[in-house]
């Protein structure tokens, strides 16, 4: 009811202010009526506007910014007065209304508040600019000389600057064009290329909410030109008239394209309502799609808030970072973050975010079962590339310690067999029979390392180490096609083992003849697939097919593993590794 | 005889003496393997396949053609080796254990 009751004050003292104005215009200036009407018209329409806006968004401040422009319009009014120290308050304070508080309350749509410290800074140099110019010609204005209006004005008597301190018209008039120089054409193309950046940097959306922008982006730029051009070219009067005319149009369109486009982003809350209805349909995986199209931003994104790990993910459940790149961000409580375009108005994007609710709380649930899956993921394809890791370890110290002492050894046997056999046929018997004894365990002991982890898949890739494998079995097996290049040592690891679990199967299970291996790269995935022609009946959990182990391995690298075995059709293993090249 | 252990080196040295080789020299790595093969142009080089600066195959390679044999020697099994025991410049390759006057003979025997 406070704001309510300031407003009504507000109007109303803007309406007097308006008349008063409207006096002054034609008495002491002597303005036409139309020029009088319209100009008391166009602060009207700032104050109609302001107080609407004030009242319709109390959260944001433009309307309370446009009100003051109204009101720096109307005192601008009080110039003409000659009274002398009507004039002086009115000329002291007369340029902010058509400069730099309009300039702020088009920056500062639609929230009411500047967005970067530039911005801040500009305006608040702005304001210092334009009271310092006003000021110093007050302080060098010479009632006598100086007739700054119309001739039927400066008729009248003449009002004296109160701030007059050093009287000179060449000064006055020196400090006038510098003054127009600095604001209407430094300034200006300034704030120009602000609004311009503005629209630049953002969406479709923002540039539908940003239109009223643009109207005064376009306003000011012919405000510019005409006080560059007129300002310092002589020209005809109707020039000037249809100067004027623009310059009315193009204020009075302002305020208005503002408030059109406060209420038209409050219009939109309506959406909202159909949004309610949608979302009681919606799966938790297109929460964002409809928040985008209702907000009719396409950048849209939704980070969800896991309290126990204290960090954002997305629907997916990978970790995201809050941006700081301009992109806006409007936290819904405890449930997630829409980041969305900073055009956009946050309290319809709270709207939307809350009508969403529930569909965003179920899908934050799945988000972090999603999160969870990936960190079990994650660290089950670290156990098993540690493991692999381990493997390959023990192998190497196998070959380079036990391995080579029993090489050694022959030989040493082998050496004294030489020595001291050639003359005791019962030495060299028992030394030749040391000697095959060693070569059983040294073999035993490839066995075991090969097993363990075969060093030509370490040394060659998966396609030497399936050659190799192929070459050891008992079965005839082909293989059809095997990757040249080397591949990450973990899917390498993953795909031969695939091989060598089917083919010890088909051996030792299938009765099979023989077997065929291919291994491709196929679209970013590594297949491997081993088909027998034995007897089928294979499945993943069968006893002792070693299969279940598989299927983990391979699945801890994000593949897949599939067994097709009708019985009398033969096996085929099929394990899919994801491998980006 | 370019090996990177020296205790095989030494017990191949006495062994191979032992039954008329005459070992002219003894390298624990690639480089200087190859630099002694090229300067003493021996008839029989044992070349292990796993060296501490590079590979014994990349060796045999770089020697081919030469007037040297080459004989590739692993404590490995050839199966563990893959296809680049077969590709390889060497005359053949001998299982460590499996060392002796016979399986050199065995594989020279087709040169001589």
């Amino acid at each position: 009811m406070k704001g309510r009751a300031l407003r009504a004050t507000l109007a109303v003292a803007g309406v007097v202010f308006g008349l008063y104005g409207y006096h002054l215009l034609r008495n002491d200036l002597h303005s036409s009526v139309t020029n009088a009407a319209a100009s008391i018209v166009v602060a009207w329409t700032f104050l109609f506007a302001g107080i609407v806006a004030w009242a319709r968004r109390p959260e944001s401040r433009v309307g309370i910014l446009m009100t003051f422009v109204a009101f720096c319009l109307l005192e601008r009014k009080l110039q003409y007065s000659h009274d002398s120290a009507v004039f002086t308050f009115g000329f002291l304070f007369a340029e902010l209304g058509i400069t730099v508080a309009f300039a702020h309350a088009v920056l500062a749509y639609p929230t009411g508040r500047l967005r970067t410290s530039f911005e801040r800074w500009f305006i608040g140099v702005t304001y210092a600019v334009v009271l310092g110019f006003s000021f110093a010609l007050l302080a060098v204005r010479d009632h006598t000389q100086t007739c700054i209006w119309t001739k039927h004005y400066c008729a009248g008597p003449r009002p004296r600057s109160l701030f007059a301190i050093f009287p000179s018209e060449a000064a006055f008039n020196a400090i006038h064009d510098t003054y127009r120089i600095a604001v209407y054409g430094v300034l200006a193309v300034v704030f120009i290329a602000l609004i311009v950046w503005r629209i630049h940097g953002t969406t479709p959306a923002g540039r539908r909410v940003l239109f009223p922008l643009m109207l005064a982006a376009v306003f000011a730029a012919t405000r510019a030109v005409t006080e560059a051009i007129l300002g310092f070219v002589q020209h005809s009067d109707a020039v000037s008239e249809v100067a004027y005319v623009w310059q009315i149009f193009g204020q009075i369109a302002v305020p208005i394209a503002l408030l059109a486009g406060l209420l038209g982003a409050r219009l939109a809350r309506g959406t909202v309502a159909d949004l309610v209805v949608e979302l009681s349909h919606v799966a938790p995986g297109e929460v964002r799609d409809a928040l985008a199209r209702t907000l009719h931003d396409d950048s849209l994104q939704v980070a969800y808030w896991l309290p126990m790990r204290r960090s954002y993910v997305d629907e997916g459940g990978r970790p995201v970072e809050l941006p700081d790149d301009g992109r806006s961000v409007t936290k819904l409580d405890d449930i997630a973050a829409i980041l969305h375009d900073p055009e956009l108005d946050p309290h319809l994007v709270e709207a939307a975010g809350a009508a969403t609710r529930l569909a965003l709380h179920n899908a934050r649930l799945q988000a972090d079962v999603s999160a969870q899956l990936a960190k079990v993921q994650e660290s089950r394809r670290r156990i098993v590339t540690a493991g692999d890791e381990e493997r390959r370890k023990i192998e190497r110290n196998l070959h380079d310690g036990a391995q080579q002492r029993l090489v050694a050894l022959a030989l040493e046997l082998r050496i004294a067999q030489r020595q001291f056999g050639a003359g005791n046929p019962e030495l060299d018997a028992v030394l030749a029979g040391a000697v095959s004894e060693l070569q059983v365990a040294v073999e035993e002991l490839r066995e075991l390392a090969r097993g363990v982890h075969p060093a030509v898949l370490t040394e060659e890739g998966l396609g030497g180490a399936l050659e190799s494998l192929a070459s050891r079995t008992s079965l005839p097996v082909r293989i059809e096609s095997a990757p040249d290049e080397r591949l990450p040592a973990e899917i390498e690891a993953a795909a031969y083992f695939v091989a060598c679990e089917a083919i010890a199967n088909a051996v030792k299970h299938a009765q099979a003849t023989q077997v065929r291996v291919s291994a491709e790269r196929l679209n970013g995935r590594l297949v491997i697939e081993v088909e027998d022609d034995g007897v089928g009946g294979a499945h993943e959990n069968g006893s002792g097919s070693g299969l279940r182990g598989l299927l983990d391995r391979v699945e801890a690298h994000g593949g897949t593993l599939r067994i097709e075995s009708e019985p009398g059709n033969g096996t085929r293993v099929i394990g899919e590794l994801p491998c980006a090249s | 005889m370019v090996d990177d252990h020296a205790a095989f080196r030494a017990s191949a040295r006495r062994l191979l003496e032992l039954t008329g080789y005459d070992v002219v020299a003894e390298a624990g790595d690639g480089a200087s393997g190859l630099a002694l093969v090229r300067e003493l142009e021996p008839e029989l080089v044992l070349l292990d396949v796993a060296l501490p600066d590079m590979s014994g195959f990349d060796v045999a390679d770089a020697l081919a053609g030469g007037p040297s044999a080459i004989v590739l020697v692993s404590s490995r099994d050839p199966a563990d080796l893959g296809r680049r025991a077969h590709e390889s410049g060497a005359v053949g390759f001998i299982s460590k254990d499996h060392l002796s006057e016979d399986t050199i003979r065995a594989l020279l025997g087709g040169d001589e």
